[in-house]
């Protein structure tokens, strides 16, 4: 039996697949936060999963598994819930981000056009035979790939476990958004304090689980004026007699048409070399999607543990009815709450990326947050999960790791790297890409 | 002009190079269109710049599109997938374009026929300017395989537009929302500024690859020049310039400004949000060559020698007035209008000898690895053959320009230093000198080269290629025609070990240091002019040689540090548009050859 709390990073190459089990009293409470990868080698899910099957509690014939958290629906993160993976566990609450909430209250016309709009780009530029690179390829594969995985989360996956999903969000339970009802936080152990909607599904009275992001009001918070930076969106879709999203002239979007002034290998090679503005789309929603991560702090034994998701940083503050990213919208909501600091464990956002953690080279708001929630004297255990230069990404950021290896108190200094020669030397965090599946011990905090 | 169709026009047209404009308008050798003079934006402020009509070259073959010998409107629109169609119509007895619906083309930015023409007839208007006797008197070939580049109006959504050698494209997008969409393709700065880059690629395919931060802002200069150039011949322009200026180009005008559009755009709507390509730059300033220390955007240090070259504008264009003694005669006028008329006169012949010597130094250009000074020294040498005598002391103002901004490297921080070329080779130390028998053919080119490789500091254990051989039928006013040039180019090429860390996935691999020389012969075999880019295997020069391929490692360097380099993708597997790296790495004869892709000048903001 667990006497601390265990956090395993599964090393999944570039994705996040996280375990969290601490004793709650007479049990053990197992989270599974993210299960997925870019890679195309589909074992590696399936291996980490059987990997956490044999870790969780048994439960009756199957094995207990009391939170599942899908943090955003990137492939990165949620590539390995399938039921065929799952189905020897018993899964008692499944969290999603309330962006893929089919019923989302406020006008759903722009947030969810923009899933649309990109998912229908990347099935058009998937089928109309333009030859492609093979980074794009495998970019746009994964998009259409994970709806998929989208649809056993939302509806697969529930079913067979006998619940719903909760679409979770910062102000889920203020009141005074009205909602979820009374009956409904009752049943999913929910309340709302010092600003952020707490879930309380624990035996002892001194754990929770603070939603700090995303803010339900989607539209409000990260999307900003689209019209100005993707054009006349409103002009590429109509909504129906049931409110849903419906792509203009999607049919005709399969076929290339054929000039009658020049050949049609010349045309083919200059399709080729345009510039799709219908990957702004895609773009626009990756960025959106990973700025409504579900951004959670877990508190156990007066120990604090954050848990990002791929939660964005841009510039320290915030502008309502623009694009802001997550880390900008929780700063400025939370900036002053007693919880929202001395963190005892950080799983470091967006893969170690520069713009996943407030971090500037210069003194300024950011150095004002990292010295909050992560201070030099604090020694909290960080770890990245990781690939390098996937898709000819700068991932993970050196100085990012140099300045949060500097305030971690399990840091490593690896091996040269010669694709980092900057980092020789130098101390940095954990990183799965180093040491493949890692490990942390929370012991309980003194009285 | 009459609609009647001269029996004889198609005959007449291969004399038409010969021909005053008066004379190519009365043989029905002109085409009317309609264009834009500068964009939409400026034309809110500033009416005139709107829709003018102006006549451009006729061509035999004109047909829909439009599309004529070496260009082919293609309106696509990738987003929507869909290909405007009719396009706008070759109308052979009105010697126009008119709409797809056989009538006149509705002059709106709404209007798709209007923008196939207005881009049209801009690329067509500034390829024929660099073709003119006047100016560089030849043809102009394109880089790409082929002859005729495709230029998309409405491409697809992005405040950009961009020459692509590889899909041997122009492509204009638009931006901004209903009802303030704008179109780049309506900008008279944009088009002609990507035309300059196509145009320059024709004439010196090499500065493509990455040699130096200076050669890759030269092609960012000569964009900018360009767009100058051809927006001040028309008389609406010249007008408008004078009335903002009275003559004195050191004033801030909307010509020296460059792409409006894009610049009042990106300030408004783009502030702090997506990092977006500038075309907002200006002529008008006092920059020097320390500008380039440490810089390593070739926008920023292009701005030198653009600030240059308009400095020179301006003051050829005041020597002008001081000579024909307007600024006195201004003083005395009252009527605005008289006093701008005076003026814009003055303005023409100032902009006619600026645009001869600013694109004739082109023909006098190394085939590789451009500097300021080269450039420099190839305009006074050309300005030289064509003037032999400066009577107007324009060199003089040349040189001092240069010297100024540091451009000639001199010493001497007094006077202006003399920009002297370097010595020529005489022609009785040369081998085997027929200019016949050379110019016949590149190979013969060669065995004149290769008996000479002394004369031509050619290592003697280096092959090489003669990549270029044309010549040229160059007029003054006039109609004088100057002795014909013979240009010969030649390149080769040495490894350059990629040695160190900095070099990140590329440490150990082999890039490639382009060197070489452009001689320019007259019709008798005369050097009138010798420019070579030596190696570090070259005796003579060794140092210039190590020099050179300093400066090639550090640019190496900073783009790789940058994340700029990425492998390139085989024919049959093209990035799609802004996906594409900004350098794209080709393996070729087991060594690196580093190529500026159109993302080179834009880096989309990128997912992760």
């Amino acid at each position: 039996m667990l006497s601390n709390l265990r956090v395993k990073v599964y090393d999944v190459e570039f994705g996040d697949c996280v375990l969290v089990q601490f004793p709650d009293r007479d049990r053990i409470y197992s989270i599974l936060v993210d299960c997925g990868t870019w890679s195309a080698f589909d074992p590696i899910v399936k291996d980490v999963l059987a990997e956490i099957e044999n870790d969780l509690p048994i439960d009756g014939d199957k094995r207990r598994l009391d939170l599942l958290v899908a943090t955003h629906p990137h492939l990165d993160h949620i590539k390995g819930f399938d039921y065929n993976y799952l189905k020897n566990v018993k899964i008692y609450n499944i969290w999603l981000s309330c962006f893929l909430d089919l019923d989302h209250k406020q006008s759903k016309a722009n947030a969810l056009a923009i899933q649309e709009l990109a998912e229908s780009a990347a099935r058009s530029i998937d089928l109309r035979c333009v030859d492609k690179n093979s980074q794009l390829e495998m970019y746009l594969q994964n998009r259409i790939s994970k709806s998929g995985a989208i649809v056993m989360l939302r509806d697969t996956l529930p079913q067979k476990n006998g619940i719903k999903p909760l679409y979770m969000c910062r102000d889920l339970a203020d009141s005074t958004l009205n909602l979820i009802d009374d009956e409904k936080k009752q049943k999913y152990k929910l309340s709302f304090s010092n600003k952020t909607t707490c879930f309380k599904d624990f035996k002892e009275p001194d754990t929770s689980i603070r939603i700090l992001s995303p803010e339900y009001n989607i539209d409000k918070y990260y999307l900003g004026d689209i019209d100005a930076r993707i054009g006349n969106l409103s002009a590429l879709y109509t909504l129906d007699k049931d409110n849903e999203v419906k792509i203009n002239n999607e049919e005709v979007m399969y076929r290339l048409p054929e000039p009658d002034n020049i050949s049609k290998r010349d045309f083919r090679i200059l399709c080729d070399s345009l510039h799709y503005s219908a990957l702004s789309f895609m773009q626009l929603d990756d960025h959106l999607t990973n700025d409504t991560s579900i951004v959670f702090l877990l508190e156990w034994r007066r120990k604090r543990l954050l848990f990002t998701g791929d939660a964005e940083f841009h510039r320290g503050e915030i502008e309502e009815e623009a694009s802001n990213a997550s880390w900008d919208v929780i700063v400025e909501k939370l900036k002053n709450e007693d919880y929202f600091r001395d963190l005892d464990f950080l799983k470091v956002s967006h893969h170690g990326s520069i713009n996943g953690t407030p971090f500037i080279d210069e003194e300024g708001v950011t150095q004002t947050v990292l010295n909050r929630i992560i201070p030099k004297d604090r020694g909290a255990k960080i770890v990245v999960s990781t690939k390098p230069k996937v898709k000819g990404r700068n991932v993970p950021n050196s100085n990012l790791m140099i300045e949060l290896g500097g305030r971690c108190s399990d840091y490593r200094i690896y091996p040269y790297d010669p694709e980092y020669p900057e980092l020789e030397g130098k101390k940095q965090p954990r990183r799965t890409d180093k040491e493949g599946t890692i490990e942390i011990i929370i012991e309980p905090g003194a009285d | 002009m009459e609609e009647s169709i001269p029996k004889f026009r198609n005959e007449v047209y291969k004399f038409a190079y010969l021909l005053s404009e008066e004379t190519k308008e009365e043989l029905g050798l002109l085409t009317k269109s309609v264009i834009f003079l500068q964009d939409p934006y400026v034309a809110q402020k500033i009416p005139s710049m709107g829709p003018n009509s102006v006549y451009l070259d006729w061509e035999p073959g004109f047909s829909d599109g439009p599309t004529s010998e070496r260009i082919a409107v293609v309106d696509y629109d990738v987003d929507s997938n869909k290909l405007v169609k009719p396009a706008a119509k070759w109308d052979d007895k009105k010697r126009c374009f008119i709409g797809g619906d056989n009538l006149p083309i509705d002059v709106s930015t709404e209007s798709a026929c209007f923008r196939q023409v207005n881009v049209w007839a801009i690329v067509h208007d500034t390829l024929s300017l660099f073709q003119h006797p006047k100016v560089m008197g030849r043809f102009i070939p394109w880089a790409f395989e082929g002859n005729r580049i495709i230029v998309v109006p409405n491409a697809g959504y992005a405040s950009n537009a961009l020459y692509d050698r590889s899909s041997k494209s122009l492509q204009f997008y638009r931006f901004g929302y209903e009802p303030n969409e704008m179109y780049t393709c309506l900008s008279h700065d944009i088009v002609a500024h990507e035309t300059g880059h196509a145009i320059l690629d024709g004439i010196r395919p090499f500065y493509n690859e990455i040699s130096s931060i200076q050669t890759s802002s030269f092609h960012e200069f000569l964009a900018d020049i360009t767009s100058i150039i051809t927006a001040l011949r028309f008389n609406e322009v010249r007008y408008e310039v004078v009335l903002q200026t009275g003559g004195n180009l050191d004033k801030v005008n909307f010509v020296g400004d460059l792409a409006e559009i894009l610049g009042e755009y990106n300030g408004e709507l783009f502030e702090g949000e997506l990092q977006t390509r500038s075309y907002l730059r200006t002529a008008h300033n006092n920059l020097t060559m320390s500008y380039l220390n440490n810089n390593w955007s070739c926008h920023d240090c292009s701005k030198v020698l653009t600030g240059a070259l308009y400095e020179i504008l301006s003051k050829i264009t005041r020597k002008q007035m001081e000579l024909q003694d307007l600024i006195r005669k201004q003083i005395a006028l009252k009527d605005e209008k008289e006093k701008a008329n005076s003026v814009v006169e003055v303005l023409w012949e100032a902009i006619t000898h600026f645009t001869r010597i600013a694109l004739r130094a082109l023909d006098f250009c190394p085939p590789v690895d451009i500097q300021f000074i080269d450039y420099a020294k190839a305009l006074l040498r050309a300005d030289e053959i064509a003037f032999p005598v400066d009577a107007l002391n324009y060199r003089k103002i040349i040189r001092e320009v240069f010297h100024n901004r540091g451009i000639c490297e001199c010493e001497d921080t007094g006077s202006a230093c003399n920009l002297e070329t370097s010595k020529q080779p005489l022609n009785r130390e040369i081998n085997w000198f027929d200019i016949d028998r050379i110019s016949s053919s590149t190979t013969a080119a060669y065995h004149f080269l290769n008996l000479n490789r002394d004369i031509f500091e050619i290592p003697e254990n280096q092959d090489f290629a003669v990549v270029d051989l044309y010549d040229t039928n160059k007029q003054v006013s006039c109609g004088i025609s100057l002795p014909k040039e013979i240009v010969l180019e030649y390149i080769w090429r040495e490894d350059v070990l990629l040695e160190g860390k900095d070099f990140g996935n590329y440490e150990g691999e082999y890039a490639q240091l382009l060197c070489g020389g452009t001689i320019v012969f007259d019709d008798r075999g005369n050097i009138l002019y010798f420019v070579q880019k030596p190696g570090v295997e070259n005796k003579k020069h060794k140092k210039e040689g190590e020099r050179r391929r300093n400066n090639l490692l550090k640019f190496i360097e900073n783009l790789v540090r940058g994340d700029m380099v990425g492998v390139a993708q085989s024919e049959d597997q093209a990035g799609l548009g802004f996906w594409r790296p900004a350098v794209e790495v080709t393996r070729r004869e087991r060594s690196l050859l580093f190529e500026a892709t159109p993302g080179f000048r834009y880096h989309p903001r990128e997912v992760y």
